[in-house]
């Protein structure tokens, strides 16, 4: 079997192969995002992340560069944006069995980390002068048509 | 009474005030609000002050009316109505707690 500093070594190397092929061909979306793969072998999870976006960038609908973007950001804690990553693979590929148990998992984690505060009572004279402002409503769920 | 206003068939809906993140500092403040039988976000009507939420569904559906304990960024502040789930979410950058 293979031991846990070979196996390093592997992804080390690997990355280095996939800096390389994004220095040649900059526009090719599956270079960073198996560079991310690597990245998050490696337990380098901002690197995986920058790399997942930047593979997103050049195909916006690369499912896996979401899901791996997601795993990192899990990773780092940053729960409600991984939750987001999934849901576009979700949308992507609907059915993914994958985002659906991942997302399952990361709305567990995030109800627990929920952070409520209660409104107050304000009498008149303690409320903000400022005036009210009207605030534009976009509207979201209506079915993907794909 | 503002709410006095009213027919007495407009309900305060059920909502939920959300800080993020969950630790530290606040940045966000989320209102999640449960809308049942809202089918459009055109029949809403959402104000905001620094310290206020101000919603009505019409026709005169719910009504919702409520202070802050903190400063939200009005300009920067945005709504999202999902219909699937008769939500509106609105997010509000905190501008001091
Ligand atoms: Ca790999």
């Amino acid at each position: 079997a293979e031991g846990q500093s070979e196996k390093q070594g592997k992804y080390e190397a690997a990355v280095e192969c996939y800096s390389r092929g994004m220095e040649a061909d900059g526009t090719n979306a599956l270079l960073p995002a198996n560079r991310a793969m690597a990245f998050l072998k490696l337990h380098r999870f901002s690197e995986a992340e920058q790399d997942c976006s930047a593979a997103l960038a050049l195909d916006a609908a690369y499912t896996k560069a979401f899901a791996r973007r997601a795993t990192a950001r899990a990773a780092l804690g940053r729960i409600r944006e991984a939750k987001e990553d999934f849901e576009q693979v979700l949308k992507l590929e609907p059915g993914n069995k994958q985002a659906m148990s991942e997302i399952q998992k990361l709305s567990a984690v995030r109800n627990k980390q929920r952070r409520t505060i209660q409104p107050i009572n304000k009498p008149e004279d303690l409320r903000s002068a400022k005036p009210l402002r009207r605030i534009d409503i976009q509207e979201v769920g209506a079915e993907i048509s794909s | 009474k503002q709410s006095d206003s009213f027919p007495s068939s407009t309900k305060r809906p059920e909502f939920s005030l959300l800080v993020e993140p969950p630790t530290g500092n606040a940045e966000h403040l989320i209102a999640e609000i449960l809308l049942p039988g809202v089918i459009s976000a055109r029949s809403l009507v959402l104000d905001l002050g620094e310290d206020r939420l101000v919603l009505i569904a019409r026709p005169s559906l719910f009504h919702l009316d409520i202070f802050f304990p903190l400063l939200i960024d009005q300009e920067n502040s945005v709504a999202q109505f999902n219909t699937k789930t008769q939500t509106l979410t609105v997010t509000m950058p905190v501008v001091s707690s």
